[in-house]
């Protein structure tokens, strides 16, 4: 019997850990979906702006860029001898996370866009002529490391590293944006909080990205609370089963009670009494296993481990007691309606 | 004929087959009861494990089902969750971007290259063309605007809002929002003479709704905000026959968004289709990879260059490949715990049938045999058992999918053998420590009656 009670608790109580920790887990692993808020200024922004942002609550990950153009200057195919490219400056922190086919930029080198690539078949390796404008004799030389590709137009432009381009461009310590990575959970909240405490900055919500991992989440929360239900109402089944075996098993001692003159109702209460206890055992071992069962799970699914919510604690008693009391009930009702002698003669 | 029957079957209600089953398996099993237990020890045996210890055998049954019942829907859940979950983020936006080709730096320079709109209905002819849900294009144009007096140079952007896309086989609703669902807009959406205002844009000029653009010598009516927390909110948008008109573009457009339902990215997918050999290609072409819908549509759009969006695409596989584990994870504890939950019952159970047990042991029966003949008795429940909650799973994924996805899951005929191994998996681990406990007696002490 405590066996029974301990399975169905600790069903439950990793069934809930882990439904509750997904939602954290996820929205880590959300991540690779990239910034879901922007700062934004009509000019450019203090870059010592990102030590406030990082220190806000919900905001877990801050990446300046500063947006400009070059003047790429060669002879041949392009057109007047030079051409002005967009360029993207980016912290190396952040150059790393792009998806490119090469290497990742040193300050004397540069990304090329997949669509510039394409057309003006530079491979990697090659060199770039970049100056602050057309007209400008000073040059810079750099080297091609790789291509990189975001499907939109900065793939026929460059990108390169944040203070190089700022040195560049004349623009130290300034961004055009910082692109804000924030916890899905505490979205709404902190971006009301930065739009108060940075009024003259524009915070917009990457809409696409932001909607969509709300949405991510919601369906597998409401799947792993549908399969929680679904574990539950069948862990009870079983429970019940179990329960009933057990206590007509005991219809000999039901009987002797009877005989010796228990009313029905002392019986009951006598084994009602008994399943609680049961019940209080079972739900004890069933917390300890459900715990570490949730967190095997969490650990190998997520490679981390999961807080356990405090609730689940009482939560796993009670719903104890109630599934054993419940289950007993039934059986119980119908075993001590038995006449003592048909039973003690050995006929049921 | 083939569809025809398939169709019936389907049409046939989970309770009338599990009827169906249900009657056949007892008459079937009653009378091959009668014959084999005159017949055979062996049976005889069985038979009266089936008959007398109904107790037991209802728990096993019961547990069993729950069990499998389980097993089968999580099962079913995993199998499918990507394919559901991806359809419905699919309708959330693009993954499948077309621009126009380029070749030699002067085609970034310069004058800019642009697709034909009249090739836009050819995407919805391709092979997959079913799996194309949204489709909307864009042209973007340098525009000097006229606001309160003052010349700004801004970019413009046109699209489609709503348009029905009319195909030889009927019409299709295209337009921004089967591709960008997140583009919102404060207002109402534009028609002739009227267009949007990014976010940003109408903040740093200062505009609202209803004010007036002059572009031209014409003037537009800002009829909303567009907020997308992308480029667009620092843009004029407005239908693309507008801009086209204005711009003297006609038919001109410089990209094309398209949504599309994808077979997800595996091994074989990421290899480049130009070493792949003929079949290896013909494989490639005809499963629904973002990668061949994209070539698909190159190949009938002209002078394009069709991308998937990487980014989305591998989020998502990502995520969901770890939902799937867990979701497996949690079928290995319940199966775990069901198995205990058998064991508890085969405990006492077989502690009834020590003497039984220990007689067969007086009388020269091995351990194999003995063996043999309970688990047999167990075999039997856990077959019945787990074909039920094969059936059983039914209701439990119908239950689980209409709430998550709104449509039901797809019972495959592939989890009867599972849930049937599951069962026998669960059953089986659950009877080694009763059984070992109980083929250890030793016959004179059971049947002196002293254990």
């Amino acid at each position: 019997m405590v066996i029974a009670v301990s399975m169905a608790v600790s069903l439950l109580v990793s069934m809930i850990t882990v439904a509750t920790g997904m939602r954290k887990r996820l929205a880590d692993e959300l991540k690779v979906y990239g910034a879901n808020a922007i700062v934004s200024a009509s000019e450019y922004i203090d870059e010592a702006v990102a030590e406030f942002l990082k220190k806000k609550k919900g905001v877990k990950e801050v990446i300046p860029e500063l947006y400009g153009r070059l003047c790429l200057s060669g002879k041949g195919q392009l057109p007047r001898n030079h051409f002005i490219l967009n360029v993207i400056g980016m912290p190396s922190e952040a150059l790393k996370e792009l998806k490119i086919t090469g290497t990742i930029p040193s300050t004397r080198e540069v990304l090329i866009g997949r669509r510039l690539k394409e057309a003006g078949g530079f491979s990697q390796g090659a060199e770039l002529n970049l100056s602050e404008d057309c007209d400008s004799s000073f040059m810079e030389r750099f080297i091609i490391s790789g291509v990189f590709e975001r499907v939109g137009p900065e793939d026929s432009g460059i990108i390169m590293e944040l203070h190089r381009l700022q040195e560049i461009l004349g623009l130290r310590g300034k961004v055009s944006v910082f692109l804000l990575r924030i916890s899905p959970e505490d979205f709404e909240d902190t971006i009301e909080e930065l739009k108060s405490s940075l009024p003259e900055l524009e915070i917009r919500p990457i809409r696409q990205v932001a909607l969509s991992e709300e949405r991510l989440l919601k369906k597998i929360e409401t799947l792993m609370l549908m399969v929680s239900i679904v574990v539950v109402l069948a862990s009870v089944i079983t429970v019940a089963g179990m329960m009933a075996s057990t206590i007509f098993e005991r219809l000999v001692d039901i009987a002797l009670m009877k005989t010796m003159g228990g009313t029905s109702r002392q019986i009951q209460t006598f084994f009602i009494l008994e399943v609680i206890i049961v019940g209080v055992i079972g739900s004890f071992f069933g917390l300890i296993t459900g715990i570490i069962a949730a967190q095997a799970i969490t650990f190998s699914a997520f490679h981390k481990t999961v807080a356990v919510p405090v609730i689940v604690i009482p939560f796993a008693f009670f719903t104890g007691i109630i599934i054993s009391v419940l289950s007993g009930l039934p059986a119980l009702k119908r075993v001590t309606a038995y006449r003592p002698s048909i039973i003690l003669r050995g006929e049921v | 004929m083939l569809n025809n029957n398939k169709v019936s079957q389907r049409n046939l209600s989970p309770f009338f087959k599990l009827y169906q089953i249900i009657l056949s398996i007892t008459s079937s099993i009653s009378n091959l009861l009668e014959y084999v237990k005159i017949k055979y020890m062996f049976f005889r045996v069985l038979i009266n494990f089936l008959l007398n210890e109904k107790k037991a055998i209802s728990v096993i049954f019961f547990s069993t089902l729950a069990g499998t019942a389980i097993i089968a829907t999580m099962l079913s859940l995993s199998l499918e969750i990507e394919s559901k979950i991806q359809k419905e983020l699919r309708a959330f936006g693009a993954n499948i971007v077309v621009e126009p080709k380029v070749s030699g730096i002067i085609s970034l320079a310069g004058q800019p290259r642009y697709l034909n709109e009249l090739d836009i209905p050819k995407i919805k002819t391709i092979f997959w063309r079913h799996n194309i849900v949204g489709i909307a294009p864009f042209l973007e144009a340098p525009l000097e605007v006229n606001v309160k007096g003052q010349g700004i140079k801004l970019t413009a952007l046109g699209t489609w809002f709503e348009k029905e896309l009319p195909l030889p086989d009927g019409s299709f609703r295209a337009g921004i929002f089967s591709v960008a669902s997140w583009w919102y807009v404060d207002g109402r959406i534009p028609k002739k003479r009227e267009c949007l205002i990014g976010s940003s844009l109408a903040r740093r000029l200062g505009l609202k709704l209803e004010d007036k653009l002059l572009i031209g010598n014409e003037e537009f009516t800002i009829t909303g905000v567009l907020s997308t927390g992308s480029r667009e909110d620092d843009m004029v948008v407005m239908d693309i026959e507008e801009l086209q008109r204005i711009k003297n573009l006609p038919q001109r457009i410089s990209s094309i968004w398209i949504s599309a339902l994808t077979t997800p990215m595996d091994a074989f997918a990421y290899k480049d289709p130009s070493t792949m050999t003929p079949q290896e290609y013909e494989k490639w072409y005809c499963t629904g990879y973002v990668t061949s819908i994209a070539k698909q549509i190159e190949e009938v759009v002209r002078d394009s260059s069709a991308r998937p969006v990487w980014r989305v695409a591998e989020a998502e596989g990502n995520i969901l490949q770890r939902v799937r584990l867990a979701i497996y994870l949690l079928s290995v504890v319940t199966l775990i715990a069901s198995s205990l939950g058998v064991a508890s019952t085969l405990m006492t159970s077989f502690l009834k049938r020590t003497r039984e047990i220990g007689l067969m042991k007086a009388m020269g029966g091995g351990r194999l045999k003995i063996s043999l003949l309970l688990l047999s008795g167990i075999a039997v429940v856990t077959t019945v058992s787990s074909i039920g909650g094969f059936f059983l799973s039914f209701f439990l994924s119908d239950f689980i999918g209409l709430r998550v996805f709104g449509s039901s899951l797809e019972n495959r005929a592939l989890l009867l053998p599972l849930s049937i191994l599951s069962g026998f998996l669960m059953n089986m681990a659950g009877a080694m420590i009763p059984l070992r406990n109980v083929l250890s007696v030793r016959p004179a002490i059971v049947l002196k009656g002293a254990e």
